[in-house]
């Protein structure tokens, strides 16, 4: 417990607005030495914008920080890394040609105009030994896997020699593994005398590594805890307001025929390299099957190929026996094969027109949205506040412009779109990222209620708590290799884990 | 307590903002002019009651000025067509062009034909020139990628030297001094209106917005026109085409242009002279902004503009302000008001500092 050290930051009354958009109202917390803290709330609630006040990337509107013992007054991330606070980002501030040492000492060498490479190496090599990291300083950052390039981020932080260091979501893109690396890393960051402040929404991460816990809701402070002396249902309460239930309720259904069939598929991705090679998966009716995989391991390829937007090399796609292979994104849509990207904001919406509109894109051609050479905007609006009350989107009105709903309202007018016109099979691909808690329970229920209805669903994830909850049978993806499917109880984290890291006979 | 402001944007605009924007833009404007008429040595309140009347003080003035305003409809719709549809088309001047030319060919060569004839005639020949310039860039994007907006600017210089060749020899009479064609046969006139030079080409580009207005806000073409402008990721995983969606929207976009040509030559002037277009494609684009790339405002901002070119004349000539004065006047207006246009998506907060 850390109830002995001093605090070495004190946040007092920040109030940080965006706009109308109050981002921070009135939150204050303190940091001890020592310690790893975690800052917990939903998409929102305004996390990311207390630490980048924090960093100095915006300036609070009041409040006051006390940092080591003085006041601090970042106004740019320079002053923050100078005053001993580092931070590193969900997205990396990494150059990929450059090599790890490169990454490291930019713009860190302030004396002379000649970089002294060789006693830097040695300073980050003793680093390296201390926090027990295998990393070649001369490996270009591009090449190495995500896991590896967050710990070039954080060696950069240590080589600048931080006191506080923030990290925001940083295992969102990790194996379960390299999670339990990075978790190792900042305990010995604890135990040499440092801070971590830890940004999540994860709660099992929570519990497994803080010390304590300040959770905000909403823009506003609901409280510090020590983390031994809460539940993760509390820590749910006080995130969201409410309890929730994190297991669906799934009803026991024996799968039917197979809707849809991927035989050894092969396509490629932009840059002309393959994406996915010979993946070969079916899916049946009454099923839900969960495709895990580390971003970036030919998921969006294989989305692309399924909805007709990318061609295949090779291989066969095929809907209850018929083939669709190579049949375009209009053909795929009346076919019957709803799909939620992975990217809703540019591959499912259009952001400046109003919600009514977005409910009907791709179904604007058919009755009875369409009728002679008109649209019927009458039956429109009265599909899109069906659309509105049944799938609880919080909007004034189907006239609301699209980029003014948050994200999980965004996804519901996705869903209200997608699901409204009984799918035949549903490929959903991260359908609950940066959704908070609430929106995420409402997606699995659609999703499990669809599945008892009878169709088929594919459900391609980066999160394992979401393929492990609503999946009936677990797939996974690696290097745009079929890595193996096991059934949902004989699948253990651990087993995927591998699976997804590339160790084949992982599993069960 | 010190203060310091921010700049954020709004996220919607009321109608009142919009007219208080415009009216504030205008009385700008005409102030930072004030300076330059009173540099010229010029009285600035007769100059403006002059530039006033001159636009629409008359019944005379007001046709004249609506007269002045046809060709920018055109070209103004046309740059709805393609900014909506995020296909750059800064060909328009070209194909207007190519529309006065198909007017002009038509006119000499099938003069023979009734008036009743050669009036749809006229237009389509228009639109279809027009359309076929918009062709060349359209495919080039839609099958290879070609920026559009190099190869429509490029095109715009052939087609004006192409005409010029057509005037300097080949369509020139020979015992002609000026650049122009011989002057065309009475059946190939378009009808004039009111006993003034307001003629059949104002009231097509009135029908012409109203049908880009349905098209746009009514129909599944127009939607998906809509749609791959505003996103093309989404609409192409949603099942729209976006290759024939770019290519249809550039020829919609040429044929409007085309179409607008044909109203000078065949509405106004009844021959092809050089210099039918004083920049009308670039003027396009600041109409269609101006119209906030809304058919109706299209007109609206046309018939304002008409007026000031008109009013300009009547300025030059009441009170003897140059030229080129009267001409930084206009560019002056059209500034603050699309700055105008774009400031009232902004607004000042005072925020408490926190020092």
């Amino acid at each position: 417990m850390q109830q002995k050290s001093q605090p070495i930051l004190q946040i007092e009354n920040q109030t940080k607005r965006f706009g109308n958009v109050l981002a921070n109202e009135n939150i204050s917390m303190q940091v001890c030495g020592g310690e790893i803290h975690c800052l917990l709330g939903e998409n929102g609630a305004g996390k990311s914008t207390l630490a980048e006040c924090l960093y100095g990337f915006y300036r609070p509107d009041s409040g006051k920080y006390t940092f080591k013992g003085k006041e601090f007054k970042p106004r740019s991330p320079r002053d923050a890394i100078d005053a001993g606070i580092g931070m590193v980002h969900q997205h990396f501030v990494l150059s990929p040609p450059m090599t790890v040492i490169e990454n490291i000492v930019v713009g860190t060498e302030s004396d002379g105009i000649w970089l002294d490479l060789k006693s830097a190496s040695e300073k980050v090599a003793a680093l390296c030994s201390d926090y027990d990291l295998d990393l070649e300083l001369d490996t270009i950052v591009g090449q190495l896997p995500v896991g590896r390039q967050q710990w070039v981020e954080i060696l950069k932080a240590l080589y600048v020699g931080v006191d506080l260091l923030i990290l925001d979501e940083p295992t969102a893109s990790l194996t379960p593994q390299e999670v339990e690396k990075l978790f190792e890393i900042l305990q010995k960051m604890k135990t040499k005398g440092l801070s971590v402040i830890l940004i999540t929404h994860k709660l099992h991460e929570v519990m497994e590594i803080s010390d304590r816990v300040t959770v905000l809701r909403k823009a506003r402070l609901v409280g510090t805890v020590n983390t031994i002396d809460v539940t993760r249902e509390t820590l749910v309460n006080m995130m969201v307001g409410r309890t929730v239930s994190f297991q669906v309720a799934k009803k026991i259904k024996t799968p039917g025929r197979a809707i849809l069939e991927l035989r050894d598929l092969h396509v490629l991705k932009d840059n002309g390299l393959d994406g996915v090679k010979d993946f070969s998966l079916s899916i049946c009716e009454n099923e839900i099957v969960g495709l895990a995989g580390v971003a970036g391991n030919g998921q969006s390829e294989l989305f692309d190929a399924i909805v007709g937007v990318r061609q295949l090399q090779n291989g066969q796609i095929l809907l209850s026996g018929e083939d669709i292979s190579n049949d375009s994104p209009d053909m795929v849509i009346k076919k019957g094969i709803a799909s939620i990207p992975p990217d809703r904001m540019t591959q499912g919406l259009l952001m400046g027109f109003p919600i009514k509109e977005n409910l009907i894109l791709g179904r604007h051609r058919v009755a009875p949205f369409k009728k002679g050479i008109e649209l019927k905007y009458r039956v429109i609006e009265q599909f899109a506040e069906q659309a509105i009350e049944h799938y609880e989107v919080v909007a004034t009105s189907g006239e609301q412009i699209a980029k003014t709903l948050s994200g999980g309202n965004l996804q519901k007018v996705i869903l209200a779109r997608e699901l409204s016109h009984d799918p035949r099979f549903v490929v959903a691909s991260s359908p609950t990222r940066g959704l908070d808690v609430g929106a995420m329970e409402y997606v699995h229920k659609r999703l499990v209620e669809l599945r008892d209805s009878g169709i088929g669903i594919l459900l391609i994830s980066e999160d394992l708590d979401e393929v492990f909850n609503v999946s009936d049978r677990i797939a996974v993806i690696y290097n745009g290799e079929a890595m193996g499917i096991l059934n949902r109880e004989e699948a253990t984290r651990e087993g995927v884990g591998l699976l997804m890291a590339g160790f084949r006979g992982g599993g069960g | 307590m010190k203060y310091q402001f921010v700049v954020e944007r709004r996220q919607q605009v009321s109608l009142w903002l919009n007219l208080l924007a415009v009216a504030a833009a205008l009385i700008v404007g005409l102030l930072i002019s004030a300076v330059l008429i009173r540099g010229a040595g010029a009285n600035v309140l007769e100059s403006y009651k002059a530039l006033l009347e001159g636009a629409f003080g008359s019944k005379e003035a007001i046709l004249e000025s609506l007269v002045q305003a046809t060709p920018l409809i055109f070209t103004g719709l046309a740059m709805v067509v393609a900014f909506r549809s995020k296909v750059i088309n800064l060909g328009v001047e070209g194909q207007f062009l190519m529309g006065t030319m198909a007017a002009a060919w038509i006119s000499m060569n099938f003069s023979y034909l009734p008036n009743l004839v050669l009036i749809p005639l006229l237009a389509l020949g228009g639109m279809i020139a027009g359309a076929a310039l918009g062709f060349i860039p359209a495919i080039l994007k839609a099958r290879l990628e070609v920026n559009e907006v190099i190869s429509t600017v490029l095109l715009n210089y052939v087609v004006l030297y192409f005409l010029s060749y057509l005037l300097s020899g080949p369509w020139k009479p020979p015992y002609e001094w000026l650049m122009q064609t011989i002057r065309f046969e009475e059946s190939t006139y378009w009808p004039n209106f009111f006993e003034s030079r307001l003629h059949l080409g104002f009231f097509i580009g009135l029908v012409a917005a109203g049908f880009l207005l349905y098209l746009l806000q009514r129909t599944p073409f127009g939607f998906e026109l809509r749609s791959v402008g505003e996103n093309p990721v989404a609409a192409r995983y949603k099942g729209i085409k976006i290759e024939r969606i770019i290519i249809l929207a550039l020829l919609l976009s040429a044929a409007l242009a085309g179409l607008g040509g044909v109203g000078e030559v065949s509405g106004l002037h009844h021959r092809l002279i050089t210099g039918i277009s004083k920049g009308y494609g670039w003027t396009g684009i600041l109409i269609a902004l101006l119209g906030q790339l809304n058919p109706i405002g299209v007109v609206l901002a046309a018939i304002f503009f008409g007026g000031l070119i008109n009013g300009s004349v009547a300025m030059k000539i009441h009170t003897g302000v140059p030229i080129a004065v009267v001409e930084s006047i206009q560019g002056i207006l059209m500034f603050v008001l699309l700055s105008a246009q774009t400031m009232v998506h902004f607004k000042l907060r005072r925020i408490e500092d926190a020092e």
